[in-house]
């Protein structure tokens, strides 16, 4: 799980192209569409994760609404990933 | 005192058609133009349908009567066909004295070529002909319409997304009521491209079945492509035989919310409706008819319907969304619709929103929009909504010339 | 009457050291075939979080355009309109790229999203939440031109007091090798440039005001006669008889006789909007900058009214400039 989770920071700073930022900075309990938080995601960037849940974990997220459970923080990110993987 | 500004020619050629009477016919046959895909090579044939153009590029050189080694992106076809009509219907004015402008809005330029040309030229850098990419610049089929129609004096094109045309239609009159021009062929085209249907599916505003707009279960839109261009004279220098109707009001504004999605409150929509009644000196109930953006996303519809809301309170006019016929034609969505505005002043009609079932339910008071062809209506007013990416929100006015 | 329009503010990202001064004393010269913009430090102004998804392109315009305000004193924008003919180079190749490579699957939105032209004008619209009339104009070498003759309709129609307009267009690597396929970029012979220049333009004269923009001509394949009525047409706008500079984009032409003529692009290259440089140059020109004079090899009394001049095959275009 820790490692998925480092595994998972590295991937979205660069799918995100989170200049800058390093892994230790992201908080795994951190919420990731929070307006005013460190990392401030948007509706776009829900989907550069549906995207890269698909191309590195073979998990495909038919829309963002189901995206939005799933993409809450990290942890949450990593449990589904852990759940769905093939 | 602002100079009048009128329509003397309109052209369109789109998924119901090649021409104006052909898109006539098809709507009021309520032969929409959504289908498989048949032309474009992707992936996605067979999955999702398109509103594609009728005819090859093959074709499009023949219906345009010129030679097929001429090098030509299809968008630059399309957008000469269209311009050509309206040109025409205006009396094939001679437009080599300098005060004519064209301007035309597009979004993806030569894409439908350049593409090609790219996946050779990544596989190897030397590869391709590379002056394909002499045909990707946005302006090169302005420049292809402008030297069809023998114009010179100003040429320029506007990208601005799905309101370029509106934008170019707006910049026409504004030149000419200025005194730089007296005579301006606007409007827009686009041609469709694997760029664009990849780039519309995976932000996943796309419909795998045919579109519903303003409809409460919208799934997305349906990509679309085409030209819709119209002349506009001044006053001053107007033949009044030819006039088919009169622009009166336009705007533009920027929603500054997202680059792609529109703001809850409808502010850029609000701002360009409001606008454009503005310079038309009209209050909102004097509007007869709207023909909305309606792209039949969830978040357009939403943002536009709110954004009438703001305008017409309680006494929404009737309104449609035409892309459920033709789709949406980014770049000439705006020229597409003005001419389609034109032919409903002139033949006092009202299009249908096709496939509406279930009004949003976000809204108290339902927005229901027109479900059947409407004739011998007595339309003065009409207002036509275009809106992109970057926030970019247009609207004109258009009143019946009698 | 038409009112007076003044540049009150400039913002130039260009391969000359211009963005913090109207001109480094030391030239930089451009590598082989191609001049490539000095940068400013892009995290001074723009927040990391949103900087992040900023395409190179977009920060440049985003950059100049903060420049251009904070010089004019960051008056309320009533427009913003740029002109771009290479638009956001980068993004269109990176999704262009992973289509073909990926075979139309895991595409990235963002790309797409910011491929769009407008995506500059858009950006400066969301940073300072501005609401106001936004156009991009994409006509190849009268890009800028064009977002300026829109511009000048804007102040003549009192729809703006002052507005923000800009030129803007970058170089990318693949761009790059595809310019010396076309033959547009030849080592040694023929450089090809990038760059970023706004301006705050107003009707109202103000203590940062630089110059005076007085009109912009461009013509589509337009013959001599064309040409030289426009250039009398723009003088007798400006009240004047006879042009001090002509700044031109084209060497070894006469534009118009017993004027004295200099160009502009051994500074910044050949690239569609490099106009909106040029439009700068003339700016300080006017000013007397001593560094610009120098950079151009310029002596002799300062120049009060310039003519900025470029053409193509097809493109004919010009800039009067007078001192304010």
């Amino acid at each position: 799980m820790e490692e998925l989770i480092e595994k998972l920071k590295v991937q979205i700073i660069k799918q995100l192209n989170l200049e800058d930022v390093e892994p230790d900075e992201i908080d795994p309990n951190e919420m990731l569409f929070d307006e005013n938080g460190e990392l401030g995601l948007d509706s776009i960037d829900a989907l550069e994760l549906i995207v890269l849940l698909d191309k590195e974990y073979g998990i495909k997220i038919k829309n963002q609404e189901e995206g939005k459970q799933i993409f809450h923080s990290l942890t949450t990110m990593a449990e589904f990933i852990l759940q769905h993987q093939n | 005192m602002a100079k009048r500004i009128f329509i003397t020619g309109i052209g369109v050629i789109s998924a119901i058609g090649k021409n104006t009477t052909e898109a006539l016919e098809n709507i009021q046959s309520l032969s929409s133009g959504v289908a498989d895909i048949q032309h474009l090579k992707t992936v996605h044939k067979g999955k999702i349908p398109l509103c594609e153009v009728k005819y090859s590029n093959k074709e499009l050189y023949q219906l345009a009567g010129v030679d097929p080694s001429t090098p030509l992106t299809r968008t630059a076809l399309l957008g000469m066909l269209a311009a050509k009509e309206a040109w025409q219907q205006a009396g094939s004015p001679e437009l080599g004295d300098g005060k004519t402008g064209v301007f035309s809005g597009n979004t993806v330029g030569g894409m439908d070529k350049t593409e090609h040309f790219y996946a050779e030229f990544m596989a190897d850098a030397t590869a391709g002909d590379v002056r394909t990419m002499l045909t990707h610049e946005c302006a090169h089929s302005t420049e292809c319409i402008a030297n069809y129609l023998g114009a010179t004096g100003m040429v320029s094109t506007i990208s601005t997304a799905c309101s370029s045309s509106a934008n170019t239609i707006m910049l026409g009159a504004r030149m000419i009521k200025q005194g730089l021009l007296d005579r301006a062929i606007v409007g827009g085209v686009d041609a469709l491209a694997k760029f664009t249907v990849n780039g519309f599916n995976v932000l996943q505003i796309l419909d795998e079945q045919y579109c519903q707009p303003f409809d409460q279960n919208r799934r997305g839109l349906n990509l679309g492509e085409g030209a819709g261009f119209v002349v506009l004279e001044s006053e001053d220098t107007v033949d009044e035989a030819n006039i088919l109707a009169e622009l009166v009001g336009y705007a533009n504004s920027n929603d500054a919310y997202h680059q792609t999605a529109s703001s809850p409150d409808g502010t850029g929509a609000y701002l360009a409706m409001k606008g454009a009644l503005d310079v038309a000196g009209i209050a909102a109930d004097a509007v007869d008819y709207v023909n909305v953006h309606g792209t039949g996303t969830n978040n357009n519809d939403l943002s536009e319907g709110i954004a009438m809301q703001r305008i017409f309170g309680n006494n929404i006019p009737k309104f449609s969304s035409t892309k459920a016929f033709t789709g949406h034609t980014l770049g000439a969505a705006g020229g597409v619709e003005a001419v389609l505005s034109v032919l409903a002043l002139k033949h006092q009609i009202i299009y249908p929103n096709l496939r509406f079932e279930t009004p949003i339910a976000d809204f108290e008071t339902p927005l229901v929009p027109e479900t059947a062809l409407l004739e011998n209506q007595d339309l003065t007013y009409i207002l036509s909504n275009s809106f992109g990416f970057g926030g970019n929100t247009s609207s004109l006015v258009f009143k019946a010339y009698k | 009457m038409k009112p007076t329009i003044y540049i009150n503010g400039i913002g130039n990202i260009s391969p000359q050291d211009t963005f913090d001064q109207p001109m480094g004393t030391e030239l930089a010269q451009a590598e082989s075939a191609f001049f490539v913009c000095q940068e400013p430090v892009y995290k001074t102004f723009i927040q990391r979080k949103l900087l992040r998804r900023m395409s190179r392109v977009v920060r440049m315009g985003l950059a100049a355009s903060y420049k251009a305000l904070e010089q004019a004193n960051n008056p309320t924008i009533d427009a913003i309109v740029t002109g771009t003919a290479w638009g956001c180079v980068k993004d269109t190749e990176k999704f262009l790229e992973t289509i073909i490579e990926n075979n139309e699957e895991y595409l990235t939105p963002t790309a797409f999203v910011q491929s769009t032209h407008n995506t500059v004008g858009g950006q400066i619209a969301l940073m300072h939440h501005n609401n106001c009339y936004n156009m991009t104009y994409v006509q190849g070498n009268v890009s800028f031109e064009s977002a300026l003759v829109d511009a000048l309709l804007l102040l003549w129609e009192q729809k703006a007091t002052n507005l923000l307009v800009g030129g803007i267009d970058e170089q990318t690597d693949q761009l790059k090798v595809l310019l010396k396929r076309l033959t547009c970029a030849i080592p040694e012979k023929r450089v090809m440039g990038e760059g970023a220049a706004f301006f705050v333009l107003s009707t109202e004269k103000t203590a940062t005001t630089k110059a005076q923009l007085v009109g912009a001509r461009m013509l589509y394949r337009p013959n001599d006669t064309a040409v030289q009525n426009s250039i009398q047409a723009l003088l007798k706008e400006a009240g004047i008889e006879a042009l001090d500079l002509v700044l031109t984009g084209v060497a070894n032409k006469t534009v118009v006789d017993n004027t004295a003529h200099c160009t502009y692009k051994q500074l910044c290259g050949e690239y569609p909007t490099s106009s909106s440089f040029a439009t700068a140059l003339a700016a300080n020109l006017v000013q007397g900058d001593r560094a610009t004079m120098q950079a151009l090899h310029l002596e002799g009394d300062t120049p009060k009214h310039i003519l900025i001049y470029n053409e193509d095959a097809v493109h004919t275009s010009m800039i009067l400039i007078n001192n304010a």
